[in-house]
C-alpha cells in the first residue's frame, strides 16, 4: 500500500513539474511569434494559458501587448484592466493604461460603481479585503465569546455588546465581499458600439461609444447587457461588442478557444 | 326778456346735466408729489349697475407705467323703496403707477363704461421731483422735536462700493433695509423681496447680514443684501431704482395696541461709468481683479511612467467665471493632461480656483518644470500684471517593471520591457515579458476547500454556543423542575441499585426497592415505601393489563423471596434482575 502511494507522489510531481515546462515552452513560444509580428498566434498561445488557470498579471499585460500591436486597443485595455484586477496595487499597468488612453478620440474615465455599494462602504475603500476578513472573524469570535459568557452570567451588558460585536462583524464581512467583488467593467472593443433604448438591435440607437470606452455593467441579460456610462447615460449593447472585467475576463475572441478564462 | 334767457338755458343744459349726474366715477392717487421712479396707487371707482373695466390705453406717452394691478374691490347696494327694488355696485380698481419724468406730470382722465354710458375720472397733477415735498418739509420739521416720522420708522438704501469700474471688475452693491430699532417698530416685506433689474451685470455671490447703525439721529436694525456683480460692457451702465411696497407696524395707544400702514418703499437708481480694458496681451488669461498664484507639487523624486497630479491655485478676487486655466509650457520630459478644475470659497471673499494636471514623466534624470505666468489686469495699476510661479528642480527616476527590469527612455518592441514614450504624442507601447515569474501554478488549495474552511470556522463558535445553551439549559431545569429531574434520574438510579444487589443481602427486597423507587421517580409519587397495591393503582390505565400483571407478579415474587425465609439461588436472583430489567424498560417506554 505505502509503495503505490509513493508511487502516485512521484507521478504527480513529475507531471507537476512536466507541465510548468509545458507552460514555460508555451510562453516562449508565444514570445517568439511576437518578435516574429505573428500576433494572431502569440495570443492563441497566450490565451491558451489564460485558460489553464494561469492568473498571472504578466500574461494579461503580454496579451494586452498582442492586442495592442494588432490595433485593437479596446481588448488591450481591457486586458490591461484585468491585470489591474489581479494587481491593483503596482501603478506600472495604471501608467500603461493612462498611456493606452491617450491614444484614443475619446479618453474616457473609469465608472464608479455608484448606488448602495458604495454608500454602505466609502470607508472600507481604504482597508485592505485581508485586514477586513481578519477584523471581521476577529469581531465575531469575540461577539460569540461574550455570547457564551453570558450563558453563566446573564447580564444585558454582554448581550448588547455581543449584538454590536456580531454587527460590526457582518458589515466587516460585508465590506470584505464588496472589495473582492467589485462591480464588473465593460469596455468597448469595436470602433463603434451603438447603445440601443432597448434590447432590439433594428431599433434606432441612442447614442454610440468609440473603442475603448470604460462603462459600468449593471445588468448581464444573455445576449444583451445593460451599462451606464460614467457621465450617467444609460442603455443597452449586445455583450459581444464589449470585453467585460469582473473576476474573470471576457471578450469576444477570434481563436477557437472559449471566451470565459 | 331777461327770464326767458334763463328758462332756455336751463332747458339746453338739462340733457347734460342729467347725463352727467349719472356717471359716479372718481380718481385718486396716494400722493400728490413723489419722487421719480416712485411707486404710487391710483385708485379709481365708479358706482352703477352694469361697469366695465378702466380703459389705461390713455396713460401711453402720458410717462406714466402701470407696474402692478389692477386690485379689484367690489360692493352691493340693494334698495326697495316702496316696494320697489333697485340694485348698484361699486367697483374700484386700484393700480401702481410709476413717472420717471420730472416736474408736473398729469394722469388723464380715464373713460369708464357705466351702464353704457362713457364716463371720464377726473384728470390728477402728480408733481414728481427729486427735491424735498412740503411733507418731507414737515416731517423734518417733526423731526427736529426728537420725534420720528413715519418715513423714519422704516427706509431704504441702495449702495455700491464703487462708481468707476473697468469691464469685468468687481463691484458690490448693497441693498440696506432700515427698521426703527426702538419703540417696537417692524415691517412686513413681500415674501418675494423684488430686486433692482441687472440685466446689464453678470451676478457673483451673495451674501446676507443683520447689524445696527445710526442713521438720521436714530439707531436701526439694518437687513442687507451685498451682491457681487461684474459689468458686461464698457459705458455708461444703471442699476435701476429699488422699489417695492410694504407694511409698517408701530405700536400706540389705540384699542389693539398697533397702527400700520402701506408704505412705498423706494431707493434711486445709481450710475456706474464701466472703462473699456486697454488692449491685451497675448498672455492674457481672462481674468480681472486681484489675484496671486500658488502652485503644489506633491514631491522632488518622480518616477518614469507614474502620473503624479500637479495642482496651480489662482487666488484673489474677481469674477471666478474669467479666471482661465494658466498657460503650461511645453514640457519635453513628460505627458501632461487635464486640467481638471475645482473652485473654493464661495461666500463673497477670496476665491481659490484650482487647476490640476496630471504629469507622467517620460525621461529620468534631474528635470525642471517650467516656469509659469499668469496674467491678469489690475484695476487699481490701470494695467495688466503677471504673477510668476518660479520653475522647479525634480529628479525623475527609472521605474521597474512588475518583472524586475528597469524601465529605460527607449521603448523598442521585443527587445526591452519598457513601456516609456520617446515623445508626447507617439501612442505607448506595452512591452512584452519575457520571463514570467508566475507561470507556475504551484500547490493552491481549492475554492471549496478554502470556502469550507471558512464556513466551519464561523460556524464552529455557533455550534459550541447552542451545546452549551442547551446544556445550561438543562442544569437549570434539573435544578428548578423536581418532577423532570426525578425522572431523569430514574433509570440511572435503577441501575445503580440493581448492580448493588448480591445474592447474600436481601436480593429480593432491593430488586423490589429499585423497581418500586423506578416508578415512583418515573410519575413523580412518594419518594420510598410504595407497596405492591400502591405501584398497581399508580400504574392502572398507564401500561396494558398484560403488563401491569406481570410487574405485580414481579414485585410479589420480590415480596415472597424477601419474606419467606429461604435464600434465593443465583439464578432465582438473575432471572429477578432479569424481569426487574425487562420491566424497567417497558415501564421508561411506557412513561416517558
Amino acid at each position: 500500500m505505502k509503495t503505490r502511494v509513493k508511487y502516485v507522489t512521484v507521478f504527480l510531481l513529475v507531471a507537476a513539474f512536466g507541465w510548468a515546462d509545458v507552460k514555460s515552452d508555451i510562453w516562449s513560444d508565444a514570445v517568439r511569434a511576437v518578435e516574429n509580428g505573428r500576433y494572431d498566434d502569440a495570443l492563441k498561445g497566450f490565451w491558451r494559458l489564460a485558460d489553464e488557470g494561469v492568473m498571472s498579471p504578466e500574461l494579461y499585460q503580454n496579451l494586452a501587448a498582442c492586442y495592442q500591436r494588432s490595433g485593437e486597443t479596446g481588448k488591450a485595455l481591457a486586458c490591461l484592466e484585468f491585470a489591474v484586477r489581479l494587481q491593483p496595487s503596482e501603478e506600472t499597468y495604471h501608467a500603461m493604461i493612462n498611456g493606452l488612453l491617450r491614444s484614443l478620440d475619446r479618453q474616457s474615465i473609469r465608472p464608479t460603481g455608484g448606488g448602495w455599494r458604495d454608500a454602505v462602504f466609502f470607508w472600507t475603500d481604504h482597508i485592505s479585503p485581508g485586514l477586513l476578513v481578519i477584523g471581521g472573524l476577529l469581531l465575531w469570535f469575540t461577539a460569540w465569546g461574550i455570547l457564551l459568557l453570558r450563558l453563566w452570567y446573564p447580564r444585558r451588558a454582554l448581550t448588547l455588546s455581543a449584538a454590536i460585536l456580531l454587527l460590526l462583524a457582518c458589515y466587516a464581512g460585508a465590506g470584505w465581499w464588496h472589495r473582492t467583488h467589485p462591480l464588473p467593467v465593460g469596455i468597448t472593443v469595436r470602433t463603434e458600439t451603438p447603445i440601443f433604448f432597448g434590447k432590439n438591435a433594428d431599433d434606432v440607437p441612442r447614442f454610440i461609444l468609440s473603442e475603448g470606452e470604460r462603462i459600468a455593467i449593471t445588468l448581464l441579460d444573455g445576449s444583451w447587457s445593460k451599462i451606464r456610462t460614467s457621465d450617467g447615460k444609460t442603455g443597452w449593447c449586445q455583450t459581444d461588442s464589449i470585453a467585460i472585467v469582473s473576476n474573470t475576463l471576457q471578450m469576444p475572441r477570434t481563436d477557437m478557444l472559449e471566451p470565459d478564462v | 326778456m331777461r327770464h326767458c334767457i334763463c328758462i332756455a338755458l336751463l332747458i339746453a343744459l338739462l340733457p347734460v346735466s342729467s347725463g352727467f349726474g349719472a356717471c359716479n366715477v372718481s380718481a385718486q392717487i396716494s400722493s400728490g408729489s413723489v419722487l421719480p421712479g416712485q411707486l404710487v396707487q391710483l385708485t379709481i371707482q365708479a358706482s352703477g349697475s352694469n361697469i366695465s373695466d378702466p380703459d389705461l390705453s390713455v396713460l401711453k406717452d402720458t410717462g406714466w407705467q402701470v407696474i402692478d394691478g389692477p386690485v379689484i374691490g367690489r360692493s352691493y347696494q340693494i334698495m326697495v323703496i316702496n316696494g320697489r327694488r333697485t340694485e348698484s355696485q361699486t367697483l374700484t380698481w386700484t393700480y401702481t403707477l410709476r413717472c420717471d419724468r420730472q416736474g408736473k406730470q398729469q394722469i388723464p382722465a380715464i373713460p369708464v363704461t357705466v351702464d353704457k354710458q362713457q364716463c371720464l375720472t377726473n384728470p390728477i397733477q402728480v408733481t414728481i421731483t427729486s427735491q424735498k415735498s412740503e411733507t418731507e418739509r414737515s416731517d423734518a420739521n417733526a423731526r427736529q422735536n426728537g420725534q420720528p416720522t413715519l418715513d423714519d420708522l422704516a427706509f431704504i438704501t441702495t449702495s455700491v462700493d464703487r462708481k468707476q469700474v473697468f469691464q469685468g471688475e468687481q463691484i458690490m452693491l448693497t441693498l440696506s433695509i432700515y427698521v426703527l430699532d426702538s419703540m417696537g417698530v417692524d415691517i412686513e416685506i413681500p415674501r418675494n423681496l423684488p430686486l433692482p433689474n441687472l440685466s446689464d451685470f453678470l451676478q457673483g455671490p451673495q451674501n446676507r447680514t443683520v447689524d445696527r447703525a445710526n442713521m438720521r439721529g436714530f439707531s436701526y436694525r439694518v437687513q442687507r443684501l451685498e451682491q457681487v456683480i461684474y459689468p458686461v460692457q464698457a459705458g455708461t451702465l444703471t442699476i435701476p431704482a429699488w422699489s417695492w411696497q410694504g407694511r409698517v407696524y408701530w405700536p400706540d395707544r389705540s384699542l389693539f395696541g398697533q397702527s400700520s400702514a402701506i408704505r412705498d418703499f423706494y431707493a434711486p437708481p445709481i450710475t456706474i461709468t464701466v472703462e473699456a480694458l486697454p488692449p491685451s496681451p497675448p498672455e492674457f488669461s481672462g481674468a480681472v481683479g486681484a489675484y496671486r498664484a500658488e502652485s503644489v507639487f506633491p514631491r522632488d523624486t518622480l518616477t518614469v511612467g507614474t502620473p503624479v497630479q500637479w495642482a496651480i491655485a489662482i487666488t484673489g478676487k474677481g469674477n471666478p467665471d474669467t479666471v482661465g486655466a494658466p498657460r503650461i509650457p511645453p514640457i519635453p520630459w513628460a505627458h501632461i493632461s487635464g486640467p481638471e478644475i475645482d473652485l473654493d470659497g464661495r461666500d463673497g471673499g477670496e476665491l481659490t480656483k484650482i487647476f490640476t494636471y496630471q504629469l507622467t514623466p517620460l525621461v529620468s534624470g534631474e528635470q525642471e518644470l517650467p516656469e509659469i505666468q499668469y496674467v491678469f489686469f489690475a484695476p487699481p495699476l490701470r494695467q495688466y500684471k503677471t504673477v510668476r510661479i518660479p520653475a522647479k528642480k525634480v529628479n525623475v527616476v527609472a521605474s521597474v517593471s512588475p518583472s524586475g527590469t528597469e524601465n529605460t527612455r527607449t521603448a523598442s518592441e521585443g527587445s526591452t520591457q519598457s513601456f516609456s514614450r520617446q515623445d508626447t504624442n507617439a501612442p505607448i507601447v506595452i512591452p512584452i515579458v519575457k520571463d514570467p515569474t508566475g507561470l507556475s501554478s504551484g500547490w493552491r488549495i481549492s475554492r471549496w476547500t478554502t470556502r469550507s474552511a471558512f464556513a466551519i470556522a464561523l460556524l464552529s463558535p455557533v455550534a459550541v454556543w447552542i451545546v452549551l445553551s442547551l446544556y445550561v439549559l438543562r442544569l437549570n431545569r434539573m435544578k428548578t423542575d423536581r418532577a423532570y429531574a426525578r425522572k431523569s434520574r430514574a433509570v440511572n438510579l435503577f441501575e445503580e441499585r440493581l448492580r448493588q444487589t448480591t445474592p447474600d443481602e436481601d436480593p429480593g427486597g432491593c430488586i423490589y426497592k429499585a423497581v418500586t423507587d423506578l416508578v415512583s421517580d418515573l410519575l413523580d409519587a412518594r419518594e420510598s415505601g410504595l407497596t405492591t397495591e400502591e405501584v398497581v393503582s399508580l400504574l392502572a390505565g398507564r401500561i396494558s393489563e398484560d403488563e401491569l400483571r406481570r410487574l405485580e407478579l414481579l414485585l410479589r415474587r420480590c415480596e415472597r423471596a424477601r419474606y419467606g425465609g429461604a435464600d434465593l439461588s443465583v439464578e432465582e436472583v438473575q432471572a429477578l434482575r432479569e424481569g426487574a430489567f425487562e420491566m424497567a424498560a417497558m415501564l421508561v417506554e411506557r412513561l416517558r
